[in-house]
């Protein structure tokens, strides 16, 4: 069971405690936000939602008509940083989350959340926003879903993705 | 889930024919705990030495050589010797990435290092005084890791067996013996390399941030358990600048929806 409860809250926490994080909102008017909960009875758990899970896998994604990604206030962006994409095609939304585990200190970081949609199935333009922990920036631009580059200089490109995995039905 | 609750490393305490893998290390490790701690053999390695008390490894004169001994501590002053690891590419079962069955991959998982948990990006063949993280290991240095600064490699090099578990395939687990073929100070290729599936890169590659790095054939199959074998080899040269290196970022790079 997906429960929404207390959103504004976790919002306002997320934005000024470094948080990026997505949120959608359907056809049928139901808004669903990354920092939403699940319920589980057996087991008993509670935890955030997760693009896979809560929106891929129901097939939420089909009926998604926007989506954003909310970057969280820093010092080089006060205002956070945040871009809606419409979504005009069913199957064209797009979210994943990057993240490094360093072996030596065994600490895991999150690195950077991405958003967007896909423009030309055909040629598979993009457009991409992408929240980013280390530059605590957000990037906006135009690329290609099937070879996503560097989106800064010293940046590791992203490499082929798991178009299912991420919400696309092309 | 779809993000990874655990992630662990384990070492190897046994024999590359007969491995037992010694305890795990954990997330968020602090304070001496969770660390791999190289030396050279003979130096004072042990198992009951607290970090601050870390012995030296003496830097060659002349050419370069392998630090030849690892051990993981998984608390300040408690931890094993991983008896497989030996700065060379004799052994196949050294190391091993431990996946819990709830995360969901969406790109293939990438291995490399950084001079810390900032992961700034290297710069190639820069030695610094007095350096207090792993700068000089991954920025490298001319001669020892190439023949100018501009394509110096790290001094560390890594190399991994296939994905681990690919999607639809089954555990890549690979057998006693060499990994790869070919190992050498000077053998790092700029940008990505990728082995086979189920199989070592042939030739070893340099750990130096996003510069040099090695990405996994294929994606880890989701919500899957599974083990992702990898091995190192740490060197020191003397174009090395010494000093103490908290050397704390081997990285996997990863993605999840």
């Amino acid at each position: 069971m997906r429960l929404s409860t207390g959103r504004l809250f976790k919002e306002q926490y997320a934005f000024f405690h470094n948080r990026a994080y997505w949120k959608v909102e359907l056809s049928t008017n139901q808004i669903w936000c990354e920092l939403d909960e699940r319920l589980e009875i057996l087991p008993a758990s509670r935890q955030e939602l997760q693009w896979y899970d809560d929106i891929v896998a129901t097939g939420d994604v089909l009926k998604i008509r926007h989506l954003w990604l909310y970057g969280p206030r820093t010092e080089k962006t006060p205002q956070g940083g945040t871009i809606r994409f419409e979504i005009k095609e069913s199957g064209t939304a797009f979210c994943w989350h990057g993240a490094t585990f360093n072996l030596g200190n065994g600490r895991r970081l999150p690195s950077y959340l991405a958003c967007g949609r896909v423009l030309d199935k055909m040629l598979g333009i993009c457009e991409l926003g992408i929240w980013d922990y280390k530059t605590s920036q957000l990037y906006i631009g135009k690329t290609n879903i099937t070879d996503i580059g560097k989106w800064r200089e010293d940046g590791p490109p992203v490499g082929k993705l798991d178009f299912e995995r991420i919400g696309l039905r092309l | 889930m779809s993000d990874y609750t655990s992630i662990t490393v384990q070492g190897n305490t046994g024999s590359d024919a007969s491995p037992t893998w010694g305890t795990a290390i954990s997330f968020g490790g602090t304070s001496g705990a969770n660390e791999k701690r190289f030396i050279t053999a003979g130096s004072g390695g042990g198992t009951t030495i607290p970090s601050a008390s870390w012995a030296a490894s003496t830097r060659p004169l002349s050419s370069t050589a392998a630090v030849d001994e690892c051990y993981i501590y998984t608390s300040d002053a408690s931890g094993y010797k991983v008896a497989t690891y030996n700065g060379g590419r004799t052994n196949s079962l050294v190391f091993r990435l431990v996946f819990d069955a709830l995360g969901t991959m969406a790109s293939a998982a990438r291995l490399t290092a950084f001079a810390s948990t900032a992961h700034a990006a290297p710069s190639r063949g820069t030695q610094i005084d007095n350096p207090t993280d792993g700068s000089n290991i991954i920025n490298g240095a001319s001669p020892d890791t190439g023949a100018s600064a501009g394509v110096a490699r790290s001094y560390l090099y890594g190399n991994a067996y296939g994905t681990g578990v690919p999607t639809g395939g089954s555990q890549e687990t690979p057998s006693a013996g060499a990994a790869g073929t070919t190992l050498s100070i000077t053998g790092g290729t700029d940008g990505s390399v990728s082995p086979s599936a189920a199989s070592w890169l042939a030739t070893w590659q340099s750990m130096q941030g996003f510069v040099q790095y090695i990405t996994a054939p294929a994606i880890f199959k989701p919500t899957t358990a599974g083990n992702w074998y990898y091995t190192l080899a740490l060197f020191m040269g003397v174009s090395m600048k010494p000093g103490t290196m908290p050397f704390a970022a081997i990285v996997l790079d990863y993605t999840y929806t």
